[in-house]
């Protein structure tokens, strides 16, 4: 798993590009960690190139739901292919969470 | 070790989750050479890596090695049976309790229990068995279902 960050007017876009499993969850929780920790509450997680995901990654998108709603902050996904967004609909995540089909819909959404 | 024909493969995994990518790749190959397209492969490795993982972070009361057997058979019809056998603490999955309801505030939704969610979900049929002190269980998975 890699990732990339953009700011877009104060708002963080990280796209996670890859696998999010078992293995590179960690990867991602720490970086967040460090996005909060710098003062980012407004966060996209872009999920256009994430191929695969398992309860573990998920996990961390949970958390970080929790994180934001707690202060005040907010969280948009986009980008879930058919197979990710199968995983999230049986998770019952569709309904918790803000998904927008683009990157571009995710940001207008907090803008 | 790793062992691929048209009819059955079968991997030995260390139960520890430095070896989960020898899990994906085995079925990478698996896929491959079974042909069994994005999606098939998208849900035998999500149902075993939880199925996996599960075991290595739950399943044993001690710190010795470990070995997770993984076997595959496809039949005539394309459905493809998966036994895995550990040595692991007695743990029946049926018996697990279902996950968070999914009605409740995000606040005081959590993760426990969703990866054996996918398995029952993604799987056709699951049989589970204790035999001489191993846990033995068994997944139908049907590519289309």
């Amino acid at each position: 798993m890699q990732m990339t960050y953009s700011d877009f007017d104060g708002i963080g876009v990280v796209g996670i590009v890859g696998r999010l499993d078992t293995t590179t969850y960690s990867d991602l929780e720490t970086y967040l960690n460090s996005l909060y920790s710098k003062g980012v509450n407004q966060l996209v997680l872009d999920c256009t190139r994430m191929d695969y995901v398992s309860s573990s990654g998920l996990r961390v998108f949970l958390l970080a739901l929790k994180r934001l709603k707690a202060t005040g902050g907010s969280l948009v996904i986009c980008g879930l292919q058919p197979t990710i967004h199968n995983v999230f609909e049986i998770s019952g995540f569709l309904s918790i969470f803000n998904i927008k089909d683009n990157c571009d819909q995710a940001l207008a959404a907090l803008l | 070790m790793t062992q691929l024909n048209p009819l059955t493969a079968s991997l030995s995994l260390p139960a520890d989750t430095r070896q989960l990518l020898r899990l994906q790749t085995f079925l990478e190959e698996l896929s491959h050479n079974w042909v069994l397209g994005d999606e098939a492969l998208f849900a035998l490795n999500l149902a075993l890596e939880e199925l996996v993982t599960n075991t290595i972070f739950y399943g044993y009361a001690d710190k010795l090695p470990h070995v997770i057997d993984l076997d595959f058979e496809a039949d005539q019809t394309g459905t493809i049976r998966i036994v895995m056998t550990d040595d692991g603490k007695p743990f029946n999955l049926l018996n697990a309790p279902p996950p968070d309801s999914f009605d409740l505030p995000v606040e005081e939704r959590e993760i426990g229990g969703l990866g054996i969610h996918f398995v029952k979900t993604l799987m056709k049929r699951i049989e589970y068995q204790r035999l001489n002190e191993k846990n033995i269980l068994t997944l139908w998975y049907q590519p289309g279902k």
